[in-house]
């Protein structure tokens, strides 16, 4: 089994490359999609501006790899933090670019009434999540127990309910964790969320 | 939720830990005790170098890098940044922020100049302070509290955060490693004062006092060093840090108040 890492400008690849080590897979960071089949798995990190990584993803010619990859080949598919904004059709964050549009919804900006004011922009730190389905994604994950780290002032909105796998609190109830077939979305940084991250990324690394 | 944050203080790649910022002691391996860090599931770390910016040297990026690929929670970084380059590298090796104290009194645009590109959640100031002994009167100081400055600590971090930066780390020079007492009502001015999240450090004496930190100042976080490097009343090196269901515990008694 691959799992590529795609390195799409401005990203924390190297996090990720680091914690898939630690739990006992190896990976690599790459800018092209080449000799994947079945049973490999494809993750795009991403931290920054939307636009630009649309943009970034473009110049590499990756917006036809991707989808290639991801609708033709089935290949399993998990986009993080900025990554999993990425996969909506479009963001409020920019208007001149759309998204891969692989799950439909859109991501918006938090916007707090006067009685939350006291929520900061972005949401920095651990938060839990409220798990709506028995996927295999979390096996042996405790939502009780378990805590992830976010950093993000954009949340994605599905449109599609059955699409969201979970949700969290921060003034406003988002989804945080989404998926359809075989493309996922996780808003929180799993890479950095110590053992509970790790056991997610497990669970995302032997999808069958 | 409240952080509390360990900080590793680093010289020629080993761990010390300080007191005034002076009369560095030797801790032992910086792995050793971020292995430790990752077991006990800490918030956040923060890896200061205590010697880059007073010998006028880069950040040692080959070093970090492996630090980093052994950090499964976010990680800060301080020490010698003194260009957007330098910070690129850090975020690239795997660090989520930078710590800028020097840069404050050099340069003051690099906030600026580094949160433009990568956001303000990237960008911590830390600003060090000292006491007048008789007047108690607050000044910065940089470069590891060896230039003192007449600037009051209040108004560079209402400079910074206007500046652009994510976070302010107010660091009580006159409390740091003395495990007696922190600078409790004024940083809870500073808190007050500003909108982005403040993390208060320098004297905490031990881990009962946290929730007391939390009531009385109203910070988002705490760092410390001694108390999480330090164990017993004679003071033997074991790195440590609350279980998480005493963490949660202390977090739960501030949230209900």
């Amino acid at each position: 089994m691959k799992i590529l890492i795609i390195n799409s400008g401005v990203s924390n690849a190297s996090s990720v490359k680091n914690m898939l080590k630690w739990i006992g897979f190896e990976s690599q960071i790459v800018t092209s999609l080449e000799g994947l089949g079945n049973g490999d798995k494809i993750i795009l990190p991403g931290i920054g501006n939307f636009g630009e990584a649309m943009n970034n993803l473009e110049q590499l010619n990756l917006i036809n790899q991707i989808k290639d990859c991801v609708s033709n080949k089935k290949i399993h598919f998990l986009g993080i933090c900025l990554g999993m904004q990425l996969l909506m059709n479009s963001s409020e964050e920019t208007s001149e670019s759309r998204g891969l549009g692989l799950i439909k919804g859109s991501v918006k900006k938090f916007k707090f009434e006067q009685k939350d004011n006291h929520l900061k922009i972005p949401h920095v730190g651990w938060n839990k999540i409220q798990n709506n389905s028995n996927s295999r994604i979390f096996l042996n994950c405790d939502s009780n127990q378990s805590r992830f780290y976010f950093v993000h002032s954009y949340y994605v909105e599905c449109e599609d309910k059955k699409d969201i796998l979970a949700q969290t609190n921060y003034g406003i109830k988002f989804h945080s964790m989404i998926c359809r077939d075989n493309i996922y979305g996780f808003q929180f940084h799993p890479e950095k969320s110590l053992k509970h991250g790790a056991n997610l990324l497990r669970n995302f690394c032997t999808l069958k | 939720m409240k952080r509390i944050i360990p900080i590793l203080l680093l010289k020629d790649k080993l761990l010390y830990k300080t007191i005034n910022f002076d009369m560095p002691k030797y801790i032992g391996d910086p792995f050793i005790a971020l292995k430790i860090f990752n077991d006990k599931e800490v918030d956040e770390l923060m890896v200061l170098d205590i010697d880059k910016s007073k010998k006028k040297q880069a950040p040692d990026i080959d070093f970090l890098e492996s630090l980093a690929s052994e950090a499964f929670m976010p990680i800060g970084y301080g020490g010698g940044i003194t260009t957007v380059d330098q910070a690129r590298e850090v975020f690239n090796i795997g660090f989520e922020k930078v710590i800028l104290n020097s840069a404050l009194n050099s340069d003051f645009n690099l906030i600026n100049e580094i949160s433009k590109i990568f956001g303000s959640q990237a960008v911590v100031a830390s600003i060090d302070y000292k006491m007048k002994y008789f007047t108690k009167k607050r000044f910065c100081v940089f470069e590891n509290g060896k230039i003192s400055s007449r600037l009051c600590p209040k108004e560079l971090a209402t400079s910074c955060e206007v500046a652009g930066a994510g976070e302010i780390l107010l660091h009580c020079v006159s409390y740091e490693g003395k495990m007696d007492k922190m600078d409790i009502n004024f940083i809870k001015e500073v808190v007050e004062e500003l909108s982005i999240p403040v993390i208060g450090s320098g004297g905490t004496p031990n881990s009962s006092y946290i929730t007391d930190f939390f009531l009385k100042t109203g910070a988002s976080a705490l760092a410390a060093g001694s108390i999480f490097i330090y164990y017993g009343k004679y003071n033997a090196v074991l790195i440590n840090y609350p279980a998480y269901e005493n963490k949660k515990n202390i977090l739960d008694k501030i949230e209900r108040i």
